[in-house]
């Protein structure tokens, strides 16, 4: 067997069945570290083996068996030190599966979805450390779309997994009493990975953040986990409505283009599709969240490209369900402007004034939104104040252009 | 030990390990990290055998202090009383 398709296969079962093998390793030692260096191992034995032996009928079978005795081998070498029974227990437990050779091998996924954002997890590295232990992402790109130093990313995440395997949190999927917050945490996580660097990719030429494939891969990967489940429908929906978009975002010439702006027609239909599909079989389930009402939103916005028109009384009337849900500033801010284009500035402008000073002083889209407000109420001097310190508050090139263009329109 | 004086004692795992968890308003918050403000102190503890943090989140939340406090959930060194993953909470 020649070494380009031993490469080749290697990096099939790498995209395939990365996260499932890391998940079966971490779930029954406790250690996510251990297994990823166990893993990393048995590629590398792959690499060596293949070309001579011939690539095996189960690769990902092989790489899971090479992989598990090396974790023994090292639980083994521990042992004389400290932590001893714990381990000889876990090492036990590995020879006992290995009797029943099983197969296919069960699926963990969602138990590793579940330790990554656990609450005991510092909730800036859940998605880093999902991104790197269900999908195999390396740890340099996931430092770049976080705006950190590889070394810093590396060191985030090495205390999490020392964490995870020092306080001992269970690889398991929560009881019913839990399950709404933690299945929060993790769509959560998982919709992180898709905002993050939104606002701040300063590539020109593109103002697309640099993990959306990876985020939706993830909302993609949870439901076929939990294939009923409302508000992972909701999420895969949002991203879905999110990523349709992301060519009309920018004209030829690279200038933002506002939502409502946007030429349907370079909106992506396929995707479109998929994300209307997924909300449609969420609302059967008759148990609303907010990614479902988030999603829907978005699924509005999307219905232009049918109707040529965009329906801000549903939408404001979505705002409303969402700020019961998560009262945080985005919703606050985004029921005010469907407020306005329903047709009621003023009461608009005033919710924009009772949101505390604190949370919306550096808070772009909110400045964005009351230059916009003003400029309905023809409140023209207020409005580019607002507007140029909006500018003022995004790195996006595009998107700070666009608001000083506003503003500079106006006397 | 020969001094007859040592009633017993462990060794904690750094404090990167720890949880904290606590009951307000009838629900419970559970967060990475030791206690936040310096201000805090140690009020008292306690040392329980688990087999997992979940497990031990759920017992430190039944204390009375819970309610009022943060309790501090981290696991023991594996020595002394410690053959099992065992939860210190302070």
């Amino acid at each position: 067997m020649s070494e380009p398709a031993t490469h080749a296969t290697v990096e099939a079962v790498m995209r395939r069945d990365y996260g499932r093998l890391i998940a079966y390793l971490s779930a029954r030692s406790g250690d996510v570290a251990g297994a990823e260096d166990a893993l990393g191992e048995a590629f590398a034995s792959a690499m060596k083996r293949w070309p001579e032996d011939g690539i095996p009928g189960k690769p990902e079978a092989w790489l899971l068996h090479v992989a598990r005795n090396k974790m023994i081998d090292t639980v083994r070498h521990r042992q004389v030190r400290e932590q001893a029974v714990e381990r000889l227990m876990v090492s036990d437990e590995f020879r006992n599966q290995e009797a029943s050779e099983p197969e296919p091998i069960p699926d963990d996924r969602l138990k590793l979805l579940f330790v990554c954002a656990h609450p005991a997890i510092d909730p800036a590295a859940r998605t880093p450390l999902m991104l790197q232990t269900v999908l195999g992402v390396d740890a340099a790109r996931i430092a770049s779309a976080f705006l950190v130093s590889p070394a810093a990313m590396s060191q985030r995440l090495v205390r999490v997994k020392n964490k995870i395997r020092e306080a001992a949190i269970p690889f398991r999927v929560p009881e019913p009493a839990e399950w709404d917050e933690r299945l929060s945490f993790v769509l959560d996580a998982i919709y992180a990975a898709y905002t993050t660097g939104w606002e701040s990719v300063a590539e020109t030429g593109t103002t697309h953040h640099a993990l959306a494939g990876e985020a939706i891969s993830l909302g993609r990967t949870l439901l076929t986990l939990m294939p009923d489940e409302p508000e992972a429908l909701g999420l895969l929906s949002l991203m879905l409505h999110c990523e349709a978009r992301r060519d009309a975002r920018l004209s030829d010439k690279g200038d933002f283009i506002p939502l409502d702006q946007q030429d349907p027609a370079r909106w992506s239909r396929s995707m479109i599709t998929e994300a209307e599909d997924s909300l449609r079989t969420a609302s059967t389930a008759g148990n609303i969240g907010r990614y479902q009402l988030e999603a829907a939103i978005q699924s509005i916005h999307a219905n232009r490209a049918r109707t040529g028109i965009i329906d801000w009384p549903e939408i404001l009337l979505l705002y409303e369900g969402l700020v019961q849900f998560s009262p945080g500033i985005g919703p606050l801010v985004g029921r005010a402007v469907a407020m306005a284009e329903s047709g009621h500035a003023e009461a608009a402008l005033d919710s924009l004034g009772r949101l505390p000073p604190a949370r919306t002083a550096s808070y772009q889209p909110y400045w964005a939104a009351r230059g916009h407000l003003l400029f309905l109420l023809d409140r023209k001097e207020e409005a580019k104040d607002a507007l140029t310190r909006a500018a003022s508050l995004t790195d996006d090139p595009a998107l700070r252009a666009h608001l000083l263009k506003r503003a500079a329109e106006l006397p | 030990m020969a001094a007859g004086i040592f009633v017993g004692g462990a060794g904690l795992v750094s404090p990167e390990s720890a949880t904290t968890v606590s009951i307000r308003d009838g629900k419970r918050l559970v967060q990475d990290g030791p206690y936040a403000e310096t201000k805090e102190f140690l009020a008292g503890f306690g040392i329980i055998e688990v087999p997992d943090l979940d497990t031990a989140l759920e017992w430190a939340a039944r204390h009375p202090a819970a309610g009022f406090a943060t309790i501090e959930v981290r696991p023991l060194l594996g020595s002394h009383f410690a053959t099992a993953p065992a939860k210190a909470q302070a």
